[in-house]
């Protein structure tokens, strides 16, 4: 069981790696984020679920997480970002976020009511996830970045179908498609390469 | 022995073979095709009993497989659905040497048949929407072929059909709170808006439709049209599975009304595209989306007045779309190579040199569109006059969207039939072709002229849909 005092800073933390990897054109930086993010879906999905079944989802994520960095290693840097980003278009990033965040402030307060089954917290950390995971999709239309709006939305959800749904079944499933993501971004990203090299 | 293990996990396991064998692309189809046809045929005749007696053996058979504690039920009532999904694999695996698609398409496509099927077996039935993602994952290799970069079709798939998935199991779970009678007002207004959403992101309904045009402008048409055939069957079974577990939801007027207005937005907006889109492989994309809304509205008839006519027409109409698609895909795949694009520009005047293929677009887009003595006509027709019994105003939408479709027929067979080729590829229509062309031609104009043939064979598979008739 994961201590309480640690939810909070779960859901803060949260929020930090989400507007991270809305913000940042750096693919070392955004998997650190991802990865980072898993630890707090761990943490919040946990006080449902039991840590060694949530811990599914800690593996799943940084597996992902490593499939992506390994396709991303060798391909240059304007195939995964097309360049960086000036300070307009990061301040724009960086506002959206905090608005999406006090969205998903008000929302999550509504959510506790149409879903008794779970916390504030889970409430405030799914809603935070899903709402920068929408708001990352709608940004961008580069595989390996849709593929981080999608996870992150998916990490949201996770928190809050874990409160409702305990199957080892969709956990397994649930998995499968977090793998089944980073499979696709590293088949999207080496794709236009694959015939030469083969 | 158990029935998972025959149409899940055997097809699963030969979609890894094959995978493996891809070079050899005409063995690879033989073996999918035999493979598809075998299992279509198994669920033709596999007779349902705790047994299978084979010769002197007797073989312990059970239609349950048991995963994590969760069913897999692959019962009587799912036999219609296998026919179905693999019947289509099979003819689109059969002739897929001719339409020359990516490497990818046969292995990975058996492997989408595996994961629909055991989408609709799953138990609970809401995990469903789970497994169709991940055909969704499986189906991305061969729409966006390697030695290509990701196109923004493929991305807006991938995207929507993901994003489709949380709407449902969440609205799903809040639908199990209220199983037998609708509780709170707000909590049923939200679980049911999040439904439809859901349901409008996975079946492409306006204004998520983009992808499908997108896609099929990008991808080869040949596993496109493969997706746009399966992927909306796979999602009416699934979402009439919502209608027969919360019989209330059935029940409400507003669910019929819904399912009509949605079907007729996506007929109207489709056809209005259609009439003025320029890319070929765009139009079918639109037909798509256009027969996708009858349906729709075909679901809805059947659930709002209770009559059977409607739900022989929802599953019969799924005969014609198969046939079309597969005759325009196959038709639009001979095209590739022998013209740079497939837009009008530069198909102008190709039907002096490619006659088979030229009939064969022209001879789908109508049959798509609904035109007399083809096989869309009698099904669109009962479609029409269903709707225009218990709203006249509505109906004529329909008719307007259906002559956005016949338009886009029109122009392009003007584009067709005027001008002369600019390619200088002069590649005659392979033989093998030509025949599977005619065949496709002589079955489209044979459903249109003996509707009541076909659909007999038909009304006898259904018994999987009975949830969506009379609703008993």
């Amino acid at each position: 069981m994961i201590p309480d005092f640690l939810i909070l800073p779960a859901v803060i933390l949260a929020f930090i790696t989400a507007t991270s990897l809305l913000v940042s054109w750096n693919w070392r930086l955004s998997i650190f984020s991802l990865a980072i993010q898993y630890v707090c879906v761990v943490v919040l999905v946990s006080s449902s679920w039991p840590l060694e079944t949530a811990a599914v989802k800690l593996v799943a994520g940084w597996m992902a997480c490593a499939v992506m960095a390994l396709a991303l290693r060798n391909q240059p840097d304007d195939l995964i970002v097309g360049g960086g980003r000036s300070i307009s278009d990061i301040v724009f990033r960086l506002i959206a976020a905090v608005m999406a965040g006090l969205f998903a402030f008000t929302g999550g307060t509504r959510l506790v009511l149409w879903l008794p089954e779970i916390s504030v917290e889970q409430a405030y950390g799914s809603m935070i996830l899903i709402a920068l995971g929408l708001l990352h999709l709608g940004l961008t239309n580069h595989p390996f970045r849709v593929v981080l709006g999608l996870l992150t939305l998916l990490s949201g959800f996770e928190i809050l179908y874990a409160a409702v749904e305990s199957s080892i079944l969709i956990a397994g499933l649930l998995a499968i498609v977090t793998l089944g993501l980073a499979i696709i971004c590293a088949y999207l990203l080496t794709a236009p390469t694959l015939e030469e090299a083969s | 022995m158990n029935s998972a293990f025959i149409w899940i996990l055997f097809p699963g396991l030969i979609a890894i073979i094959l995978l493996l064998l891809q070079n050899r692309e005409y063995l690879v189809a033989i073996l999918a095709t035999v493979t598809a046809l075998l299992l279509a045929g198994l669920a033709v005749w596999l007779p349902l009993q705790e047994q299978i007696v084979l010769w002197r053996w007797a073989i312990p058979f059970s239609d349950t497989f048991l995963i994590f504690g969760r069913r897999v039920v692959l019962s009587a009532a799912d036999r219609p659905s296998l026919i179905i999904i693999y019947l289509t694999a099979a003819l689109w695996f059969g002739a897929a040497p001719l339409a020359r698609p990516n490497k990818l398409f046969v292995p990975l496509g058996l492997g989408v048949a595996a994961f629909l099927t055991a989408a609709i077996a799953i138990e609970p039935f809401l995990f469903a929407a789970v497994l169709i993602e991940v055909a969704v994952l499986a189906s991305i290799p061969f729409l966006s072929p390697p030695g290509a970069r990701a196109g923004r079709g493929v991305v807006r798939y991938l995207t929507f059909q993901t994003i489709g998935m949380p709407f449902i199991l969440i609205s799903g779970f809040m639908f199990t709170g209220f199983e037998v009678g609708p509780g709170n007002a707000e909590i049923v207004a939200i679980a049911t808006a999040l439904l439809v959403i859901g349901f409008a992101l996975l079946l492409a309904v306006f204004p998520f439709h983009t992808w499908i045009p997108m896609l099929a402008e990008e991808s080869h048409p040949y596993s496109t049209a493969f997706i746009l055939l399966l992927l909306p069957v796979a999602v009416s079974i699934f979402g009439l599975g919502f209608l027969d577990r919360f019989v209330w939801l059935k029940d409400s007027p507003n669910t019929a009304l819904l399912l009509q207005i949605v079907g007729v937005v996506m007929v109207l907006t489709a056809g209005i595209w259609a009439a003025v889109e320029k890319h070929l492989a765009r139009i079918m994309g639109f037909a798509v989306i256009l027969d996708v809304g009858f349906s729709l509205i075909a679901v809805g008839l059947a659930v709002g007045t209770d009559n059977e006519f409607f739900r022989v027409l929802f599953i019969t109409g799924l005969l014609p779309r198969g046939l079309s698609l597969g005759v325009l895909a196959l038709a639009l795949s001979g095209l590739i190579g022998n013209v740079d694009k497939l837009n009008m520009e530069n198909i102008r005047g190709i039907g002096k040199k490619y006659p088979f293929i030229s009939t064969s677009i022209l001879l789908a887009l109508f049959c798509l569109a609904g035109v007399p003595l083809l096989a869309g006509f009698p099904l669109k027709l009962g479609v029409i006059e269903g709707l225009s019994e218990i709203a006249p105003q509505i109906s004529i939408w329909i008719i307007i969207g259906s002559l956005g479709l016949f338009i886009a027929g029109i122009r392009t067979m003007i584009v067709i039939v005027s001008g002369e080729v600019e390619s200088d590829n002069d590649t005659p229509e392979p033989l093998i072709l030509k025949i599977f062309l005619a065949i496709g031609w002589v079955l489209l104009v044979l459903l249109g002229i003996l509707p009541n043939f076909f659909i007999q064979m038909i009304i006898n598979l259904p018994a999987a849909f009975t949830q969506i008739g009379p609703l008993s």
